[in-house]
């Protein structure tokens, strides 16, 4: 069975580059970008072999802490990771997860990131040379080294099949909802300590002793392990390399009965929702300032959007990673910027950025279900309004949320309408972008009722590249909406109203430009379209 | 008096997929207020036929003309004169069966007001009242047949394109939908199916077209294309090669 897997992956592949061999050139920028860091690293583990056993200790626990949550989230958060050795596919075949477990499991390491992530805790692992009792230390090392990389490699499998049982249960609503609270806490309660001890502080204090501790769990004490060593204590290495791989164990045994499990419950049904009200017609008899400015079928598409939006477990994955992926990010910058307030008003404006970025792919998540759209002889422009509101109904106040906490950890209560106003007008750019390499470069995503943290085996060229133009779309613009608040930060004064009153001026334009064009090609390429995506 | 023109008319068609020729210069006109079938194995053409002569699939080359107008250069004029049921795609499987009619209805431009009504009858119609408040993800591969009919349906079109309308569906359903395309067709309007299923289209289509290799094989009246025989075995005779053949003799339990 090993063999057979390992061989139909590899199958998989040939025949996706031969079907495609362009996609070759999007794998070879990937592996030269992955060798380029390895100087990095090596000078990285070369500084840090010359440091200290406790700095040392210290920096590879918070190394692999920051590694083992990336391992963890990267997969939730982000779509198009290769799903071609998905358990589901295998469902119809009768085999159970007994028989299949040595054969993912080996697989799962042949991948290009655990390869890569290998030779980053390989590299760490030398910098424990030139220590006292050197062979011992380095040997501890390396097995502590390859024994974390196995928990990032089986967590990171874990995570993303247990998320898909949550999403697809009728407690998702909640589920969301207690995550966004825990996340609304924590960044309040850092907004109070930043705001009374100062960050410098809080980095001194706090974060040495938590780095202490998390050396003594699995996520740090594979790569804490050599410290014992050197410090003569060979019972501290024996019981932090056991705990490693006890937990390795455990997230084995869990990865295995989550398979098991996906292997009988296909996923992503309704969960035997019931609804008696019809939203499309209440949406479509509703009258006011506003709704009855939006045009009939623009109104259909928002209803269906927003509904997506809130049950759909494709989206919700990808409403949940737009908002925690760029805090996470800018978190990370924040605690090396010092807490400077320029850097604060940047965190709301790049969300907007990246929200809006994140539709580049848009109507790809419509997948076949455009067909509906294309056969009715629908203006694309409605289609694309429609799709772009039900963004902006979630993201509006996610980022009028975002500059309140910035403006909160600035302490510069003034500069939140201006970050506001910026931050929103960002997302009406990024979405004006998205808008037209939707159209321009689709590239296909899960379907519904498939995993939706997998991308369809042969799309990752093909999805490489309609990310790297909607990035440079998107790059080319930003500076353009940004400017105003940034001259208002550097100069004050007049450039404050000005900053307020341009980022939804500009933004709203190009939004309207982008739907406007972009429904052009649609309706030019609607032909292609549903081939693309389907 | 010049002649009407066809409900249908395709000219020319053809479509390649890399190095896979799918249809290979189809011409076929359907005349208006016929029941119509289209017959093929699988891998013939059907699919990518119809899905060019509705509005889903650009040609390589040719021209699709729906009573008398191009469906390509004038997609707004054509489209509506469509009603278009698809078959192995999906929906918009996170609104309810209710929802999914009205939408397809607010896309046709029609009145909320007339979308409720006849989104009620389609319903019932249909068998689907029960449904109507269940999300399409949860529909059975029947259910989200009948409920991608009732979208076809909604505005009343001249022209029905159903790809395999019967496929999944229980008896009982597929009576009630043979009715309605039956009352259709004699009030006036046009359907095409595809279907493998030979006693079907030999019980409802006065016309049918055998594709293979994705070309027109026969076309004709019922009458024309089965001969003396009956239509599968002219079917057979057409497209099948069963000579080679091979006995399964791994696969006998005694």
């Amino acid at each position: 069975m090993v063999a057979a897997i390992l061989s139909l992956r590899w199958r998989i592949l040939v025949n996706q580059f031969q079907r495609d061999w362009w996609r070759l050139v999007f794998v070879a920028i990937g592996a030269i970008w992955s060798i380029s860091i390895v100087p990095a690293l090596v000078v990285g583990s070369s500084a840090l072999s010359r440091t200290s056993y406790d700095v040392k200790q210290g920096a590879l626990v918070a190394l692999a802490a920051l590694l083992g949550l990336a391992w963890v989230l990267v997969p939730l958060l982000a779509t198009g990771v290769d799903d071609s050795l998905d358990p589901t596919r295998f469902a119809p075949w009768g085999i159970d997860a007994k028989r299949l477990m040595p054969g993912l499991t080996i697989a799962a390491f042949t991948t290009v990131p655990a390869i890569l992530f290998v030779a980053v805790a390989a590299t760490m692992a030398v910098s424990w040379r030139g220590e006292d009792r050197q062979a011992t230390v380095l040997v501890v090392a390396f097995i502590g080294a390859l024994l974390t990389v196995m928990t990032w490699v089986f967590s990171a499998r874990v995570a993303t099949l247990w998320a898909v049982r949550l999403l697809t249960t009728r407690a998702t609503k909640g589920i969301v909802g207690a995550s966004a609270a825990v996340a609304g806490a924590v960044v309040a309660a850092a907004i109070v300590r930043v705001r009374a001890d100062g960050l410098a502080s809080l980095l001194q204090n706090e974060i040495a002793t938590a780095l202490t501790q998390v050396g003594r769990t699995p996520i740090g004490a594979g790569l804490a392990a050599p410290a014992s060593i050197v410090v003569g204590d060979e019972w501290g290495a024996v019981w932090r390399l056991a705990i490693v791989a006890v937990w390795a164990v455990v997230l084995h045994f869990a990865w295995r009965d989550a398979v098991s499990y996906v292997l009988v419950h296909p996923t992503a049904r309704g969960a035997g929702v019931r609804r008696n009200r019809d939203a499309i017609l209440t949406a479509g008899r509703r009258t006011g300032r506003v709704w009855s400015r939006i045009r009939p079928v623009t109104k259909a598409v928002l209803v269906r959007t927003a509904r997506s939006w809130r049950t759909d477990p494709r989206y919700v994955t990808q409403l949940v990673g737009a908002l925690v992926f760029p805090v996470m990010v800018g978190g990370l910058i924040l605690s090396f910027a010092g807490g400077s307030q320029v850097w604060m008003a940047a965190l709301p404006v790049a969300l907007g950025v990246t929200i809006g970025w994140g539709r580049h792919n848009d109507l790809a998540f419509d997948s076949s279900g455009s067909w509906l759209d294309i056969v009715s002889g629908v203006r694309g422009a409605d289609i694309l309004v429609g799709r772009l509101l039900g963004v902006v109904l979630w993201a509006g106040p996610a980022l009028v949320a975002a500059s309140i906490a910035a403006a909160g950890l600035a302490g510069r209560w003034d500069v939140f309408p201006a970050v506001a106003a910026t931050s929103l007008g960002t997302l009406g750019m990024a979405l004006g972008v998205a808008s037209i390499t939707s159209v321009l470069m689709p590239y296909r995503v899960p379907a519904p009722g498939e995993s939706p943290f997998g991308a369809d085996a042969g799309s990752i060229g093909a999805s490489l590249a309609g990310q790297l133009v909607s990035s440079l779309g998107t790059g080319v613009v930003v500076p353009f909406i940004v400017a105003p608040l940034v001259c208002a930060f550097v100069w004050g004064g007049a450039w404050w109203p000005v900053a307020i009153v341009w980022g939804p001026l500009v933004g709203g334009v190009i939004a309207w430009w982008g739907t406007s064009l972009g429904g052009r090609w649609y309706d030019a390429r609607s032909g292609r379209l549903l081939g693309a995506v389907a | 008096m010049a002649s009407d023109p066809p409900a249908l008319g395709l000219y020319g068609l053809r479509k390649r997929f890399g190095r896979t020729v799918a249809v290979d210069g189809i011409d076929l006109e359907i005349p208006a207020g016929s029941f119509y079938g289209l017959l093929g194995p699988n891998g013939a053409g059907k699919t990518t036929t119809l899905s060019m002569a509705t509005g889903l699939l650009t040609p390589d080359a040719g021209v699709v003309v729906v009573n008398g107008v191009d469906l390509w250069k004038n997609p707004a004029i054509a489209k509506p004169m469509l009603g278009v049921l698809p078959d192995g795609l999906r929906t918009f499987d996170r609104l309810t069966g209710s929802e999914l009619i009205s939408y397809a209805g607010i896309l046709r431009g029609l009145d909320p007001d007339v979308v409720r009504e006849r989104r009620d009858d389609l319903l019932a119609a249909l068998d689907l009242a029960a449904a109507g408040g269940t999300l399409v993800t949860d529909f059975s591969a029947g259910m989200a047949k009948k409920i991608g009919l009732a979208c076809a349906l909604i505005h009343a079109p001249r022209v029905l394109v159903l790809d395999e309308p019967f496929e999944a569906v229980d008896p009982v359903s597929a009576t009630g939908i043979r009715n309605i395309l039956q009352s259709f067709v004699a009030s006036g309007g046009t359907v095409v199916i595809s279907s493998h299923v030979m006693a079907l289209v030999e019980r409802l289509c006065d016309r049918v077209a055998i594709i293979g290799a994705g070309r027109v094989l026969a076309e004709g009246t019922l009458d024309e294309v089965r001969g003396d025989g009956d239509l599968e075995a002219r079917f057979v005779a057409l497209v099948g090669d069963t000579t080679e053949q091979r006995d399964l003799t791994w696969l006998q339990q005694s």
